[in-house]
């Protein structure tokens, strides 16, 4: 156990020595990766702040159920129970035509209007959402208490909540998309700058296979080196999408979105964190795996 | 010599490149432990490619190669730097890296079989001293001799304390001077118990440590003789 941690201390020592001989061209190379890589990453912000919406009272679908405007009180009464009972309503809210002909008054600036009408010419109505925002649910619904005796009209709004969702399912995509196209380009690249040193380091690399080195000693350092690469691009591409995603709340902060999660949703957390740096640790280890295993196969003396 | 004691066996070794070059064709040859064997023979006789199928570095076309009893052509290939720590390879270019220290280049078996530092830098500093290059362990190869860059060879090839030493040509393009060091240097070795193969056409610069001779001509063994 001691000499497999010295091993891989003396790899880890052997590749960061490499790295600050090159430190110019390896952090343009982390540059490179970390800001295509910061696209993916902030899709995949960018999708939970849609998501938060597609959740959130903005989007939410719902249903609105109007009375005849001459029902009574008792049928009024039961068509609300009704409702409440239904296993696809999640919530039902009555607006009595009072509430609603007040509601004309203070926001809609008819009053002037309603009072020529002399009387309330509202129904009572009922606004019902729809069990785990299901809109599909909701449209049973409605043609359902569509035929009750004493509903006059059904109205039903789940488009916004549907552009939402279809919103939120495009991003994802996109950035899953994005994220295994930029995963192998960053295996790629990494195959490539560890291509390079182990072009120039041949020599070394031949006559330590002469004298007994496995090809687990020879890759080692490499893989350190890969994986320090994929790592800091990883940070680099969380530092970009962080950077980007605190200007874009100082600019939505006014935009009165509705909700604070929104906002919230758009800032990088921790698992961003990890994912980023995680999955640019892996990849990079890959491409340099790759990159030694390819240049041994071909060169190994005797096998 | 009976073969059950060998501690390297070849046995009907044939050994074909691309092109039809038969660089050895049924050679058979014993190697006991401790044995001093010098390998002669024109140039493009097999020399070098019987050292290189001894340490597996090739793989021969037909018969056997034991080494401790292991058949190396039937090795799995993560088998094979196990069994090349059993060796200490002299190369006839040396096969020093450039841009290490005589050092880091002396320490480098020792790295590769895992040494605790500290033993290494004792054991590579005994090596140099052994080789007359202490004073110069800081050196990069470039700035050696060619007698001194095989001196440094040598080192390399000895500090891990090898079972076997195999020689390729360690006294071509060197002085008389510098090749009575290099004989000197390796009948010492060979006087603390180790086995040594060592490919040469100067067979009379090894004459006076007694080894037993091998005649190699056109890829066959011709009579073996014992000084």
């Amino acid at each position: 156990m001691k000499t497999w941690l010295r091993e891989h201390r003396l790899a880890l020592h052997e590749a960061l020595g490499r790295l600050a001989s090159q430190s110019v061209g390896f952090a343009l190379t982390v540059l490179v990766i970390g800001i295509a890589a910061a696209l993916p990453l902030g899709l995949r912000l960018l999708t939970g702040a849609v998501d938060v919406l597609d959740r959130g009272p903005v989007a939410t679908a719902q249903l609105t159920v109007f009375a005849t405007v001459d029902a009574a009180p008792p049928v009024v009464q039961a068509l609300g129970e009704r409702l409440g009972r239904h296993p696809a309503a999640a919530g039902v809210r009555f607006v009595s035509r009072d509430q609603a002909l007040a509601a004309l008054h203070r926001d809609a600036g008819l009053a002037q209007l309603m009072e020529d009408l002399g009387s309330n010419p509202l129904p009572d109505a009922w606004i019902v959402t729809a069990r785990g925002g299901d809109a599909a649910g909701l449209e049973t619904l409605r043609d359902e208490v569509s035929g009750w005796a004493g509903v006059d009209q059904v109205l039903l709004d789940a488009d916004r909540a549907r552009t939402l969702r279809a919103l939120a399912g495009g991003l994802r995509q996109t950035a899953r998309l994005l994220g295994a196209l930029l995963g192998v380009a960053l295996v790629a690249v990494c195959f490539s700058t560890v291509r390079l040193q182990v072009l120039t380091q041949r020599e070394e690399i031949e006559v330590a296979k002469l004298i007994g080195a496995t090809d687990a000693f020879i890759r080692r350092p490499y893989l350190y080196f890969g994986t320090l690469q994929g790592l800091v691009s990883g940070l680099v591409a969380f530092g970009v999408v962080a950077g980007g995603s605190e200007s874009l709340r100082h600019a939505l902060a006014p935009a009165e979105l509705g909700a604070v999660a929104v906002l919230d949703a758009l800032a990088p957390d921790l698992a961003s964190l990890w994912l980023a740096v995680g999955v640019g640790g892996v990849l990079g280890w890959l491409g340099a795996w790759l990159s030694v295993s390819e240049h041994l196969r071909r060169t190994s003396p005797g096998g | 010599m009976a073969h059950d004691t060998a501690l390297i066996s070849l046995s009907g070794v044939a050994r074909h490149y691309p092109g039809g070059v038969e660089a050895l064709r049924g050679v058979s040859l014993q190697v006991a432990r401790g044995d001093l064997v010098v390998v002669s023979g024109p140039s493009g006789a097999g020399k070098t490619t019987l050292l290189r199928l001894m340490a597996a570095i090739e793989r021969p076309t037909a018969g056997s190669v034991l080494v401790n009893g292991q058949n190396v052509a039937a090795l799995r290939p993560r088998a094979i730097p196990w069994l090349r720590r059993n060796f200490g390879l002299v190369f006839q270019d040396h096969k020093l890296l450039s841009d290490r220290s005589l050092f880091h280049n002396v320490a480098l078996p020792l790295r590769i079989a895992g040494f605790e530092p500290r033993e290494a830098a004792r054991r590579v500093r005994a090596a140099l001293d052994k080789v007359g290059l202490l004073h110069r362990e800081r050196a990069m190869p470039a700035a050696l001799s060619g007698g001194e860059q095989q001196r440094a060879c040598i080192a390399r090839a000895i500090v891990h304390r090898p079972a076997i030493v195999l020689a390729d040509e360690p006294t071509a393009n060197l002085d008389m001077a510098y090749a009575s060091d290099i004989v000197s240097l390796l009948g010492a070795f060979h006087g603390v118990g180790s086995t040594l193969v060592i490919a040469t056409h100067d067979v009379a610069a090894f004459t006076p440590l007694g080894p037993r001779q091998v005649y190699l001509c056109a890829g066959l063994v011709g009579p073996q003789m014992q000084s």
